[in-house]
């Protein structure tokens, strides 16, 4: 009886917090939820009753599965820039000491989050334009003889994404490089290991969870993410975020925005689910 | 880490969430009859600046009415409108373009005007007054027009297009500045290639040549914007040499210092009409009435267009000489126009978006 | 002895920016010896440690190993052991990959990583948990794979940084029993860290104290304890009662009132001299003695540590003194509660002399630590008191 009471005791701490979700997220996604499967008349405006039939063209139709399965891609790939571009910097900072040095390398490494996204965004327009500053060296010292489409191409949308990610990806790796044993690395040296050997060996293997946390936050935020890649790539870059934005501004279509918005969801929900639960099998097989 | 998967997941959803904006409470809505209050959207921008200063604040300054001005675009008018269901709607004006007010009508959302109570009526122009007009009956008035048609650019375009086709020459492959289906322009130049040969956006087959006719472009353009802003940046960057744009745009461009020009296609621009509406279960029927006179007043007209280069709705303005030099207007030229059927392209707009994709993509 | 030069450390200094953590003359250890560094934290040897394994790099002197002069070498071509306190032990391998580790980088064939592993998880005791996890294991058996792991590679030095701490009290004191055993079974030169007097003296063939960045005294542990060069030591292992003050015309000292009897002491000198707490006696408050083997006092506080009773005694001069009063079970010899008034006595064979013809008539405490360094060295020609 006590130990229930204190157990919901316990519980009131979050109180404000589980109040404050299901107000403001859980609701909302109920709504959309529903939405999902309101049929829609000649001008795509949701009317009461019950049909599978968005999900049916989200699951049919090319122009939405194909961009569901694009923007999986996309995901993984900017996941793994993101932790490969990530590891040198977080290996930096959690070598450092705190102080003045760490605190401006941290601040530098997450800036891109203390950037407004059009700010951020525009920034990329002025680098990849026609004759913005990277075409404009390109041409200049002769390399191409006409400037390149830089903005609105494919390669323009990875890297402004993985631009705006790699914090995600350098923070619990940086947590996770920072909380090893530093006498695991002594340890390793002393039996002969050299540098490399022990960062192979050692510092790798022991890092992993927060390689797998890392790319799990950024390949959930990639599967998501839609303002950068439409400012940056154009409505025509075939994200499922970017279809989304499209039927709600253009088609008006919110009930196939909504089956869109839940199969991204769970395809989300169902990958960062299984990739987390094989490391965590891993995890416990491999530490005992 | 699971929380950590948990957070993640949730911003996945919030920003699903935010594409699809859904919003249950009105805002900005007054009922109250007696407060004098008056909420009308504009588009934002430098467009939404003009229009307070050439017919909101004269409104206010002689009727004593507050206007609450939402800027904002039709995407989000439109959804808060819908999710009114009609009852106590979030606006009592309201800004559309024709792709928007088609399904608000259909739905219900958007209430018909009373002709004889206002006050312009016989001077609005009767071709844009038969585009907001559905089953029948009148529902807006027209604000301005744009006229769609070739924007170019005059230092790298030595030789002036002259019609649609002209797009497709060899000497601009590469250089050629497409805007995808789902923003207004792309879907406004398929419809001028849809009438090339007089077909019609409900005929398949027009469809099809319209599309055949778009693939003499794959590996030629340069440039897919999506927004005004991106066709900016592209024409001014030097993207882009050519794309089909609105008048109002190019000339707006062009006293900027963009050595930009612009043609209106021999067989017929395009028009983008932006029409002010009043909603259903408005609780200020009649302050919008009013209000609707002094957007179609046409002294308050003239600067409005005479800013925006775009031709207004009224047809008894006399234009400064540099405008009419430039803007071609008028019932017998708004005849001549192409206009995009929405009745048949909203409900197809995906599988037409598809298929451009599939050539573009 | 004939491992002299075996590891040889000459003027090395360590430490940052003037801040000199490491200041030592010369440290010289034998082949097959197990040598504890003791001393409090902070007095630098865990530094000295790190210069050894090459984890600090000094700021000046040398290190020599088997005549090799390892100074600027990266810790990995040094060829040492090392195991430390918290283990480190390799979370994501198991017993036999630990020990393997230094095996496998060593390119050994696979028969004999195999035979080695086995002989040294066999050294341990620990044959049976090769396939274990490092998380499925004890504090002791993670401590006993630690060296196991650090043994296989057959280190010229085996270096211990405060192995036994993280461990508790029974299981230290086993510990301590089994890695002696081991040391003598394979004769590999053992340096041992700790801070624990207890520890370093039950387990070593020699110990160095440390303060301050120097070597205080290096000596077996009973001469270190019977017979400590200097304050310092003197205090630092056992807590001696440190008294000092002038040698009376009876050739007693006269510390503040207490008069200490003390072998020959030139009269009118200044002197220094240590009584372990051990070696006082507890008398009935009779006639304080004036022959230099006792004085009276009034207990202020006593306290049972289970083999012992720590007692205070503060004198009529105003000094407290600590006395350890053996416990003999059934209550005997239980000394007299808190406000008693008592005698205490010594033996004068029991009183160490410090410093005698103390010159600063103030008596620094501990002394000069360099000067009682190179007293500490002049005594130790291999182990010889003064």
């Amino acid at each position: 009886m006590t130990r229930a009471t204190r157990r919901w005791r316990g519980a009131g701490y979050v109180l404000p917090l589980v109040v404050f979700l299901t107000a403001l997220f859980l609701v909302p996604l109920v709504q959309l939820l529903r939405l999902s499967f309101n049929p829609v008349d000649a001008y795509n405006a949701a009317l009461p009753g019950f049909t599978l039939s968005h999900y049916g063209r989200v699951l049919t139709e090319p122009y939405f599965y194909g961009a569901l399965l694009h923007t999986l891609l996309t995901a993984v790939l900017v996941a793994v820039l993101c932790v490969l571009l990530a590891y040198p910097a977080a290996y930096l900072l959690a070598g450092r000491r705190p102080g003045t040095l760490r605190t401006v390398l941290f601040v530098i490494v997450i800036s891109p989050l203390l950037t407004s996204v059009v700010v951020r965004t525009y920034g990329w327009v002025v680098l990849l334009s026609g004759n913005g500053v990277v075409n404009r060296v390109l041409v200049g010292s002769g390399l191409i003889d006409q400037p390149a489409q830089l903005l609105t191409s494919y390669p323009a949308v990875v890297v402004s994404v993985t631009h705006v990610l790699l914090p995600f990806a350098i923070i619990p790796l940086t947590t996770a490089l920072g909380g090893l044993d530093h006498n695991l690395h002594r340890a390793s040296q002393t039996l002969g290991a050299g540098p490399v050997r022990t960062f192979l060996r050692v510092t790798v293997p022991l890092s992993l969870p927060g390689v797998v946390t890392g790319a799990l936050i950024v390949f959930a935020l990639a599967m998501g993410i839609y303002i950068t890649p439409l400012l940056v790539g154009g409505v025509t870059e075939p994200l499922a975020g970017i279809r989304v934005y499209d039927q709600v501004t253009t088609v008006f279509d919110y009930p196939v925005a909504a089956a869109l918005s839940f199969a991204l969801l769970v395809i989300t929900l169902l990958s960062t689910t299984l990739l987390g639960g094989a490391f965590r099998i891993w995890e416990r097989r491999l530490y005992g | 880490m699971k929380g950590i998967r948990l957070a993640a997941a949730g911003t996945v959803a919030a920003l699903a969430l935010a594409a699809c904006g859904v919003d249950t409470g009105g805002t900005g809505g007054q009922s109250s009859s007696d407060a004098r209050e008056l909420t009308v959207t504009a588009f934002a921008g430098p467009w939404g600046e003009l229009f307070k200063k050439s017919f909101v604040e004269p409104f206010e300054r002689d009727t004593g009415t507050k206007v609450n001005l939402v800027y904002g675009a039709n995407a989000e008018w439109l959804t808060k409108l819908r999710a009114s269901g009609g009852k106590n709607p979030p606006f009592d004006v309201i800004a559309f373009t024709p792709d928007a007010s088609r399904p608000a009508v259909a739905a219900g959302l958007l209430a018909p005007l009373d002709s004889a109570k206002l006050t312009h009526y016989k001077q609005l122009d009767p071709v844009l007054l038969s585009k907001s007009s559905y089953e029948g009956k009148q529902y807006g008035v027209p604000l301005t027009t744009g006229s769609l048609g070739l924007l170019y650019r005059t230092d790298k375009i030595k030789k002036a297009p002259s019609d649609w086709r002209d797009i497709f020459s060899k000497e601009y492959c590469g250089h050629v500045a497409l805007p995808p289906l789902t923003y207004n322009p792309g879907l406004e130049f398929f419809s001028a290639l849809v009438a090339q040969d007089g077909g019609k956006m409900s005929d398949p087959a027009a469809v099809d040549r319209a599309f055949k006719e778009l693939e003499k472009l794959k590996g030629c353009v340069s440039s897919f914007p999506a927004n005004a802003g991106n066709v900016s940046t592209a024409i001014e960057n030097g993207d882009a040499w050519i794309i089909p744009f609105w008048d109002g745009r190019a000339f707006a461009m062009e006293q900027a210092g963009t050595p930009a020009g612009f043609v209106y296609p021999k067989s017929g621009p395009v028009g983008a009409l932006t029409s002010y509406f009043v909603t259903s279960g408005s609780q200020n029927s009649e302050l919008a009435t009013k209000f609707l006179d002094y957007l179609t007043a046409a002294q308050n007209q003239k600067p409005f267009a005479q800013g925006t280069w775009y031709a207004a709705g009224n047809d008894s303005i006399s234009y400064d000489k540099a405008f009419e030099d430039r803007i071609e207007h008028g019932p017998q030229v708004f005849e001549k126009f192409n206009w995009v059927d929405y009745t048949v392209a909203t409900p197809k707009l995906n599988e037409w978006q598809q298929r451009w994709n599939q050539i573009f993509g | 002895m004939s491992g002299a030069g075996h590891v040889e450390i000459d003027d090395l200094t360590a430490g940052y920016d003037g801040a000199r953590i490491l200041d030592l003359d010369h440290l010289s250890i034998h082949r097959g010896e197990f040598l504890s560094i003791l001393g409090p934290s902070g007095c630098g040897k865990t530094t000295l440690l790190n210069c050894v394994a090459g984890f600090v790099e000094p700021t000046g002197g040398r290190i020599v190993i088997d005549g090799d002069d390892v100074t600027a070498l990266p810790p990995y071509r040094r060829g040492l052991g090392l195991v430390f306190q918290n283990y480190a032990l390799f979370p994501h391998m198991t017993v036999a990959d630990n020990v393997a580790y230094g095996l496998k980088v060593r390119r050994l064939g696979k028969a004999e990583v195999a035979e080695r592993v086995g002989e040294a998880l066999r050294l341990v005791n620990l044959e049976d948990f090769a396939g274990r996890r490092p998380r499925q294991l004890s504090g002791g058996q993670q401590q006993r794979v630690a060296i196991a792991r650090a043994l296989a590679i057959r280190p010229a030095v085996l270096l211990l940084d405060e192995p036994l701490s993280n461990l508790d009290a029974k299981l230290r004191r086993e510990m301590r029993v089994e890695l002696r055993t081991i040391q003598r079974r394979i004769g590999t030169t053992m340096v041992f860290v700790t801070h624990d007097q207890e520890e370093a003296l039950s387990l070593s063939d020699r110990v160095a104290v440390m303060n301050a960045g120097r070597i205080e005294q290096l000596g077996t542990p009973d001469e270190v304890y019977r017979r400590p060069a200097t304050r310092f030591v003197a205090q630092f292992i056992g807590a001696a009662n440190v008294l000092e003050g002038t040698v009376t015309a009876a050739g007693l000292l006269d510390a503040g009132g207490i008069l200490v009897g003390a072998g020959t002491l030139r009269p009118g000198s200044r002197a220094v001299v240590a009584i372990r707490p051990e070696r006082i006696r507890l008398d009935d408050a009779a006639a304080p003695a004036a022959d230099g083997t006792g004085a009276g006092g009034t207990v202020g506080y006593r306290a049972f540590a289970g083999d012992a009773w720590h007692v205070e005694v503060h004198t009529a001069s105003g000094r407290t003194i600590t006395v350890q009063v053996a416990d003999t079970g059934g209550g005997v010899a239980d000394p007299p509660g808190a406000g008693t008034a008592v005698t205490l006595r010594w033996d004068p064979s029991d009183v160490i002399i410090l410093d005698r013809d103390a010159r600063d008539p103030d008596g620094d405490r501990g002394g000069d630590p360099a000067q009682a360094a190179h007293r500490a060295a002049d005594r130790d020609p291999d182990g010889g008191g003064p």
